[in-house]
């Protein structure tokens, strides 16, 4: 029993590797260069929205609230309630056009271009959470609300500026040696 | 880990390129892997050994280093 497992186990091994799945959660390279297109001006516009709190009236809508917990009433399930959805919409739009610009493949994609990607994203949570960490112990009250707001975002973009600077690196350096 | 991809290409007559194409990977994946700044996969090193004509182990060998990682 234990080695027909353990046959198993190497058949499912063998297949994922002639298979190349690994690269299988990687969006086409042709998504990458518009996601960027619009993740620079939506990032840009999200920090003057919260710097100027706009929450234009026509995005006034009546939502579906799963759970709602408000400072000075009662805790709420599925309620139906009016808010301002432009936060939503550029929040969302933030995290899928990081989550895409990060894990686009890239034209030239091997197993190197992967090792790096694999540095890149332990670098990332490292560099995050050494943020996370001085925040919690240097930031108080809403410096440190907002620092929580910002760090659901960095994880992902200190991979890009990481990953796309060591890939640059080393086509720079190729191209000197040519 | 020690290696002799460069010497074996270079016997081939194959430029960087040219092996990187024949084991379908990038050019600058033979580059770093000559300098020692990557170490092939299992698969890649088996490409290289079959597209060199050289067993892996005349190509690949452990470093006294590597049993101390």
């Amino acid at each position: 029993m234990s080695t027909q497992l353990v046959n198993v186990s190497n058949l499912l091994y063998i297949c994922c590797k002639h298979h190349n799945m690994k690269l299988h959660y990687l969006f086409p390279y042709r998504f990458k260069i518009p996601a960027l297109i619009v993740l620079i001006p939506m990032a840009l516009f999200g920090v003057y929205m919260v710097n100027v709190g706009l929450e234009p009236s026509f995005l006034d809508v009546t939502m579906p609230i799963f759970f709602n917990n408000p400072i000075f009433s009662e805790r709420e399930f599925f309620s139906w309630e009016e808010v301002n959805i432009l936060n939503e919409i550029v929040g969302c739009a933030l995290i899928l056009a990081s989550l895409v610009v990060a894990f686009s493949r890239e034209q030239d994609e091997d197993e190197y271009i992967t090792q790096i990607r694999l540095d890149s994203l332990a670098w990332a949570v490292y560099a995050n959470y050494f943020i996370l960490f001085s925040s919690m112990i240097l930031l108080y009250g809403f410096a440190f609300f907002w620092m929580m707001i910002l760090n659901m975002f960095t994880t992902l973009w200190f991979f890009i500026i990481r990953f796309n600077w060591k890939t640059h690196q080393m086509r720079k350096a190729l191209r000197h040696e040519a | 880990m020690k290696h002799n991809v460069k010497l074996a290409r270079v016997e081939k007559g194959l430029t960087q390129a040219g092996l990187a194409e024949q084991v379908q990977v990038s050019r600058q994946t033979i580059n770093a892997l000559e300098k020692g700044d990557y170490v092939p996969s299992t698969v890649l090193a088996l490409k290289l050994a079959d597209k060199l004509g050289k067993q892996v182990d005349e190509l690949f060998e452990l470093d006294a280093g590597d049993w101390n990682t």
